[in-house]
């Protein structure tokens, strides 16, 4: 798991790191709404120095969506 | 960097800054950027967000009613769309009337805030249109999308500005200094109804934090620089007065600009003062043969040390020279090994290390928003002169007999008068920037100070002083409370600038005498302990009060303090009471 990724959820998702894991997404996590969800990518955008387009931005509700859009990106760990 | 929201980091001994903030667009991102910033000056963040497009509904809250600061973000998108979207197809009188009513709903809402609330409020300007919608023609006339919102700002700066605690805060001047960095975000704006970047977000709430900085007396006072390298260009004791780099025309220029920016904050009141490290005859060598070519004179300087001193030492004997703490001093430098060596050892001190280029030296020393004040007064236009005349004095008083005969030889004259239209702003800043001689070191806004001078139990006292070497204006503020038990010395402060010269004798006496014609059995006095007052802690003892609890001291009015003697007249209320 990229803990850089993991990180940043749990500061912007106020959530105890250990409870995030690899399957965690917007489904089961309560503080994930639409605002957290905002921070979450802006705040991803700017440790990563990476741009998302509006369609992606909406859809990264889950740690294994954000880790494969990094991917792509060339972002692994 | 990644700004927690999350509040068990804050230590429990932060006192807490509340926030409401009112808009028509998501403010709630702005959260952890105010959160951290409230903790780097010392405060807990403890913010409301109202509802989305609800802030003339919110301006009633309670929670607008006990915030600390109340922001007032409208945008255009929302609240004037046909002067965002379809400008092009308004006609002049439409857009006037569309610009009028946001005009009316902004000022509404400011006014709704202040109805209940004595806040400091901070109100979005409108952003003007990076792509005006006539294109190259909109400019041409006052009609125009961005002259109609440039006008529209003007009138709500005018409306607003009736109210001493509502600020603007600018954006399209937080865009223009972020350039080229991205301001608008389209996407968050799509998704969420975020207008902002993150970086955006962050330099506004930088904004806001700059307007309570100054409200909370945090902010700067006196720019401390050096001079081989940053007020000119080489080293005077290898180059030699005449070949330092300093002047109007290139290569000298970016260093008189330098000069020039140092001026004009000596213009806002801040004080300058040159610390280098330097034979004392090359430095002055340089301001009396270049001053030609150099906006700045010796005489510019409140304090100067040259010497081969470590410059640690040199800025704590400028600080108590000009009785000013540290944390009131601005450290400027192009050596790393000085900012850092201030840095370490006197963290209070904010060092600004110059860049490599000397035409950046000028931006950088703007881009610390240091040294704003809340209010401008023509005391901020003439301190920096004052403080020149007080070297005068020193040295006059070292020269002569006594410190009685030097006192008399003063021709000090006082006058004591209640707070008015004309002093209101001086007398809040004084609660907001004074530190050591302050009794109760109470912050008081213009509004609180207004109330206090509206209110039947309470007199708000100012005084003035001048002598032969020049007027020192408005110096001393005291608030008496009168109650029951007596009057209640709530505030009680002076400018450090006037001290030893028996001016707070005369504020006493004349508090004394108020109390004494209201038919009040004694004058209670407080003292507040903090970390920069200790010089008055023996204050009240020092002029026969008898101490009592929690740092209450009572002196009977059967027995009223006189007025100091070495005044050449004393002028209290109108009355001349020394002539």
């Amino acid at each position: 798991m990229n803990e850089r990724v993991r990180h940043i959820l749990g500061v912007v998702l106020e959530m105890p790191e250990q409870q995030i894991s690899e399957s965690l997404s917007a489904e089961d996590a309560s503080s994930w709404d639409s605002i957290h969800h905002l921070n979450l990518v802006m705040a991803l955008e700017e440790a990563f120095g990476v741009s998302f387009s509006s369609d992606e931005l909406s859809r990264l509700t889950s740690y294994r969506a954000i880790a494969d859009a990094l991917a792509r990106r060339g972002i692994t760990a | 960097m990644l700004e927690s929201a999350r509040q068990h980091d804050d230590g429990p001994s932060l006192p807490s800054l509340r926030w409401a903030l009112l808009g028509n667009t998501t403010l709630d991102p702005m959260r952890a950027f105010l959160t951290q910033f409230s903790r780097e000056i010392g405060y807990t963040a403890d913010i409301w967000i109202g509802g989305y497009d609800t802030a003339l509904q919110d301006a009633s809250a309670p929670a607008c009613a006990a915030a600390d600061v109340v922001v007032i973000a409208l945008r255009l998108h929302t609240l004037a769309p046909a002067l965002v979207n379809r400008f092009a197809r308004l006609g002049a009188d439409d857009a006037r009337a569309e610009a009028g009513r946001a005009l009316e709903y902004a000022a509404s809402v400011a006014a709704a805030v202040r109805q209940s609330s004595g806040a400091l409020i901070l109100v979005h300007a409108f952003e003007t249109p990076p792509h005006p919608a006539l294109g190259i023609i909109d400019g041409r006339t006052r009609h125009g999308q961005a002259n109609t919102i440039r006008r529209l700002n003007l009138d709500l700066a005018e409306r607003l500005s009736a109210d001493a605690n509502t600020f603007v805060i600018d954006l399209d001047n937080v865009r223009a200094r972020l350039a080229g960095q991205r301001f608008d975000d389209p996407r968050t704006w799509h998704l969420g109804r975020v207008p902002y970047s993150r970086q955006a977000m962050r330099a506004i709430a930088g904004e806001y934090l700059r307007v309570v900085r100054a409200a909370k007396g945090r902010n700067r006072k006196c720019v401390v620089v050096d001079a081989d390298g940053t007020l000119w260009g080489g080293i005077v004791g290898d180059d030699g007065p005449e070949g330092v780099r300093v002047g109007p025309a290139f290569p000298g220029s970016p260093y008189y600009d330098f000069q020039e920016a140092l001026l004009a904050l000596r213009d806002r009141g801040v004080l300058l003062a040159l610390c280098s490290k330097n034979d004392p005859q090359a430095v002055a060598d340089v301001f009396a043969t270049r001053a030609a070519d150099m906006p700045l004179k010796w005489t510019d300087f409140a304090a100067v040390r040259v010497n081969w001193s470590d410059k640690a030492r040199n800025l704590r004997e400028i600080a108590a020279e000009l009785n000013i703490g540290l944390d009131s001093l601005v450290f400027v430098d192009d050596t790393a090994h000085e900012t850092a060596l201030v840095a370490e050892l006197l963290p209070a001190v904010h060092t600004i290390l110059l860049p490599e280029d000397p035409v950046d030296f000028r931006d950088a020393l703007a881009a610390c928003d240091l040294f704003d004040t809340l209010t401008f007064s023509d005391e901020d236009r003439r301190r920096s002169d004052m403080y020149a005349a007080e070297q005068q004095r020193k040295a006059e008083e070292s020269a002569s007999i006594s410190v009685e005969d030097y006192l008399r030889g003063l021709n000090m004259e006082a006058a004591v008068a209640r707070v008015d239209d004309g002093s209101v702003a001086r007398v809040a800043q004084l609660t907001q920037k004074t530190n050591q001689f302050n009794l109760t070191t109470r912050r008081y806004t213009e509004h609180d100070i207004r109330r206090f001078a509206a209110s039947p139990d309470h007199d708000v006292f100012t005084i003035r002083v001048r002598d032969r070497l020049g007027d020192s204006g408005l110096v001393g503020v005291a608030i008496l409370r009168h109650d029951d038990a007596g009057s209640v010395l709530d505030t009680f402060l002076m400018s450090c600038r006037v001290l030893g010269r028996g001016v707070e004798d005369a504020l006493l006496a004349a508090c004394m005498q108020a109390s004494v014609r209201r038919g009040m059995r004694e004058v209670i006095g407080e003292f507040i302990p903090t970390a920069k007052n200790a010089r008055v802690a023996d204050f009240y003892p020092s002029r026969g009060f008898a101490a009592d609890v929690c740092n209450r001291f009572r002196r009977s009015n059967v027995d009223p303090i006189a007025f100091p003697a070495h005044f050449k007249s004393v002028v209290v209320d109108g009355e001349q009471v020394i002539a």
